[in-house]
């Protein structure tokens, strides 16, 4: 189970945003979504995450149809995400921003024994953020911030984490600590929907990937399949000169 | 069949009115982002130039006009965009409102001040007498000329935004102003153009609409409620549609004029005399209501000027209790008329106290506040008869309930139309329901204001006899030292943090599985209940009060003065109080009645320079290191309890009294830097080993930089020692690190 989307369109005005695309994430398995700027990734995860109506299309959380309900209502059964432009509550510090989300998951399951205070402590442990949990979080540089973002989620014990561009404004040795965690929170049995740019990341990472161009999927497989799909390379290559291509996606990896 | 016809034509030229009106009002805001509060008073501000222009000094119509609408209204727009409204850049949807509320109040005070609302000014039609005959009713020539005008307008303004280029960079600019400057547009100039016409379109309402108003300035300036009403319809950017609401309002105000009148309802007749005038609040109420709901936005721009502290329970007890020993001291030295009149600043002071939770941590704009405080005040006067306490507990049911239902409709769509509904409300208490006269209902009867005044007994305390003036201040003092560390307990807690996310992020609020709209109502009903229950209090201070005390501008003036002292900040209510509640402006100036509106609009309008406030900004910084330095309290302390003992043993007057504890609280920052210096003399930081000055200055002003230096640099930095050969060969020994080449 996980996250099935189906069928969904978004037009603003004329233009069409996302056309038709059906793209899912099972749970215990890091799904990519990748695709040149302006493929659509951050409206389709609008659309998950209901801040933004589709035109038409269903979005299913397992097996249930979400598709009417309200952004909150998705995030309380069990789907969290970060932005990519980021959305920190900038006047609370790092640890009050986990604290928010966790407190509120609390309000919303009274079994849960351990508190917002433990809850933050572990996860600042788990990402390494005890060192800035005092700060400002307008204050921090974008890395950080996202990293943040993450735990802010995670707080949530979400089913569905849906991630964009997570790795953006980190260094290469930051990405690969990052990719294992990725591997660690979708083995918890999370259905994990990464946005990234980071081809590296992505292809040692994902389990699965979605590739979206001009708001149309145009392939989903594994890496492997991905890497060699001549739609593929003509999308990011802007070329269909496919040797060409294998070369530069070879070259990522 | 000829009424209706009468008033639909005086109902659609009220509407071309409104539609100019509401016309600049959307202009500038797609442009610029900033909701003119201060529209209407801009209008008000060009009416009575025009009057004294043509009616007062007989110049030409012609002339007066084109130097109103020509050269002054359009000159004040640029001056506003320059000096005021570009300053804003970075800071809150609700720092920008309070601007304009600012200006707003700024100008009702110079308008009165300038001309005395006392001597009787009359502005009649253009072309007066003359008339021309349609549908078998006459329409004066004012009237075409009106109509012709609002056509004139929203077709200009359409073609304007459509067509010409300066129109695209004006939308251009408010879509991204950044990405608008990257591409080569200068953001100033949209910006200019859009207040220099919204300007002049204000100047040429408020000249068209003057002689169909008793000529004043508050009608004038409050017109901006009925403008806004029809640009909430045209959802603040749509002109056709503003143009369309417009022409509702206008038409739905002069049937009501006309049609609810007290010969037709002989027995509604007296109840309905206001309703009229608020219809345009109860289309915009339908408006809000069926408007569709606003996307989730994030927050606007990535990093806002405005911070808001967390503050500690050291500090917030001091604070509670150096206001109660300040009120005690007060209590026992002012004189009895001072007294009595300075204890209405509790009251103020809690209605401003109201503000923080929900406009200072949530950031959602109520602009009714004190209109709340007025139904608390009602509630308090009635059903907390011989001083009942319990009225405390009902105002403040009562108050949260109201407030509910005020914030409900608003809740699905943006900010702004929190503010824009609170204002309505605000304005509809003020012209209809607090006028009300007494009604039945039921078999109870109802009194609102018992047709003029409201009673209040000071309260029944049990145990404690608080109906002396001395005893009721030290009594405010309390509740509103207590009410201050529940305000403090709020922000720190988990309901503090929910609020300040939603303010800062409410799509991550969402995402999280918060519900916005919960906390927004949750909060909103809190805050009216404090306001409500700072009415009470303010009328058992007064004895007496009247709708007057609650009027719509008075409660932009609270506001005012919570934004200007730092939103955030307890303090800032107490100032409110103070400034409001006591006889200390009267007493200081006592012959200028506006200077207290002017000097409140003119610190509102330099929010954009410190959007904080100034407590946040000026008094926190100088005043809060105190707090981890016992000596220098003490003495402040030990300072005051020696004039206090001075004063009450008539060692020594009031005058010398007052004085003495001012310097000693003044004083405190002072202190704090003679005591930074006695205890750490300056000294010229060491100059590391082997150096022969500070590393930062060597080579520099004349300073050697010699090869004995780079040595020790070399050793300080650890950096393995060079043969000195090379050393003495190296080109550049200014750059250390040149050498490892060599």
């Amino acid at each position: 189970m996980g996250l099935e989307v189906e069928g969904v369109t978004v037009r603003f005005g004329g233009h069409t945003a996302l056309n038709n695309v059906d793209i899912w994430a099972h749970e215990g398995k890091v799904t990519g979504l990748i695709g040149p700027n302006g493929a659509g990734k951050t409206t389709i995860f609008n659309v998950i995450t209901g801040l933004q109506p589709p035109s038409s299309g269903q979005v299913r959380m397992d097996g249930r149809d979400v598709s009417k309900l309200a952004p909150y209502r998705r995030a309380r059964l069990g789907m969290a995400r970060t932005f990519q432009r980021l959305e920190l509550f900038g006047s609370l510090s790092v640890r009050e921003n986990i604290q928010v989300a966790a407190a509120q998951y609390r309000r919303l399951h009274r079994g849960t024994k351990e508190t917002p205070q433990d809850t933050a402590a572990r996860l600042l442990h788990r990402l390494d953020l005890t060192a800035i949990a005092h700060v400002r979080a307008d204050q921090l540089p974008t890395g950080q911030g996202r990293v943040v973002e993450l735990a802010r989620s995670l707080a949530c014990r979400p089913k569905i984490l849906l991630l964009d561009e997570p790795a953006s404004g980190q260094d290469d040795e930051e990405t690969r600590g990052f990719g294992q965690l990725l591997r660690e929170i979708a083995a918890d049995g999370v259905a994990v929907l990464l946005v990234e740019h980071d081809m590296d990341l992505v292809m040692n990472t994902c389990d699965e990937l979605h590739v979206l161009d001009f708001g149309k999927k145009i392939a989903n497989g594994t890496c492997d399949e991905i890497r060699h799909n001549a739609a593929v390379q003509a999308a990011y290559l802007g070329t269909a000169d496919a040797a060409e291509a294998d070369e530069v996606l070879q070259e990522s990896v | 069949m000829h009424e209706f016809i009468i008033l639909t034509i005086s109902g659609l030229v009220t509407g071309g009115i409104y539609a100019i009106t509401a016309g600049g009002l959307t202009l500038t805001y797609t442009t610029t982002g900033i909701f003119n509060f201060a529209h209407g008073a801009t209008g008000a501000l060009a009416a009575f130039t025009y009057w004294q222009l043509h009616f007062d000094w007989g110049w030409p119509v012609w002339l007066s006009l084109l130097v109103v609408l020509g050269v002054l209204a359009p000159a004040f727009g640029v001056f506003l965009h320059f000096a005021i409204m570009r300053r804003l850049e970075g800071t809150s949807e609700t720092t920008r409102l309070m601007v304009t509320v600012a200006v707003l109040l700024s100008l009702l005070a110079a308008v009165m001040w300038i001309w005395d609302p006392q001597t009787p000014r009359n502005v009649v039609n253009f072309f007066p007498g003359e008339s021309v005959d349609m549908a078998g009713t006459r329409v004066s020539y004012h009237d075409l000329i009106t109509l012709a005008v609002a056509l004139i307008v929203a077709i200009g303004l359409w073609v304007l935004l459509r067509s010409t280029r300066a129109g695209v960079a004006m939308r251009a600019t408010v879509d991204d102003r950044n990405l608008a400057v990257l591409n080569g547009s200068r953001p100033e100039v949209p910006g200019m153009l859009a207040w220099a016409t919204g300007t002049m379109l204000a100047a040429v309402a408020g000249i068209l609409i003057a002689p169909k108003l008793s000529f004043a300035a508050l009608p004038l300036t409050l017109l901006i409620v009925n403008a806004y009403a029809a640009a909430v319809i045209g959802r603040l950017k749509s002109l056709p549609w503003t143009f369309v609401g417009a022409m509702i309002i206008g038409l739905v105000t002069e049937y009501g004029k006309g049609y609810l009148t007290e010969t037709r309802f002989p027995t509604a007749g007296p109840y309905l005399s206001g309703l009229s005038d608020s219809m345009p609040v109860l289309v915009l109420f339908v408006a809000i209501m069926l408007l569709p709901t606003s996307r989730l936005r994030g927050h606007a721009s990535s990093r806002t000027r405005e911070i808001s502290h967390r503050p500690t329970w050291t500090g917030s007890l001091v604070f509670a209790g150096i206001v109660i020993a300040g009120a005690v001291v007060a209590a026992n030295s002012l004189a009895a008329a001072d007294l009595f009149a300075s204890t209405r600043m509790w009251g103020f002071a809690l209605i401003g106290l109201s503000v923080i939770p929900l406009v200072g941590y949530a950031g959602k704009m109520s602009l009714a506040q004190l209109g709340f405080a007025g139904i608390g005040a009602i509630c308090v006067s009635h059903l907390g008869e011989g001083g009942n306490p319990l009225g405390l507990l009902w105002a403040a049911l009562i108050c949260a309930g109201i407030g509910v239902l005020v914030a409900l409709p608003a809740l699905r769509l943006s900010g702004i139309y929190l503010a824009l509904a609170t204002a309505a409300f605000a304005v509809m208490l003020d012209r209809w329901i607090f006028g009300l006269p007494a009604f039945t209902w039921g078999d109870t009867k109802i009194d609102l204001f018992n047709s003029g005044t409201l009673n209040f007994e000071r309260f029944d305390w049990p145990g404690i006899d608080i109906s002396s003036d001395r005893a009721y201040f030290i009594f405010g003092a309390v509740f509103f030292a207590l009410s201050s560390l529940v305000v403090v307990w709020i922000r720190r807690g988990e309901f503090g943090r929910r609020l300040l996310a939603m303010k800062d992020s409410p799509a991550a609020c969402a995402t999280i599985g918060m519900n916005h709209k919960l906390t927004t109502l949750t909060v909103f009903g809190l805050s009216a209940a404090m306001a409500g229950v700072g009415g009470g209090i303010l009328g058992g201070a007064a004895g007496t009060l009247s709708p007057v005390n609650f009027d719509f501008t008075a409660g932009l003036s609270v506001l005012m003065l919570m934004v200007i002292a730092g939103l955030t900040s307890p303090g800032a209510a107490l100032f409110a109080g103070i400034f409001l509640g006591t006889p200390l402006m009267t007493n200081l100036f006592p012959d200028y009645a506006q200077l207290t509106t002017i000097l409140i609009g003119l610190n509102g309008i330099a929010l954009g320079k410190n959007p904080n406030g100034f407590i946040a900004a000026k008094i926190r910084p100088e005043w809060e290191p105190a707090l981890g330095r016992p000596v220098v309290l003490a003495g402040s302390a030990a300072a005051q309890l020696a004039l206090i003992v001075l004063r009450f043993t008539d060692v020594i007057g009031n005058w010398p009294f007052v004085l003495g504890i001012l310097l000693a609280v003044i004083g405190i920052p002072a202190a704090l830097k003679i005591e930074v210096m006695i205890k750490a003399p300056r000294t010229e930081p060491e100059v590391p080993e082997g150096l022969s000055g500070q590393p930062e200055g060597l080579g520099l002003n004349g300073n050697r930089f010699e090869a004995a230096d780079i040595e020790a640099l070399d050793k300080l930095i650890a950096l393995p020692s060079l043969p000195a050969a090379a050393t003495a060969a190296a080109p550049s020994p200014i750059l250390p690190g040149a050498r490892h080449g060599a």
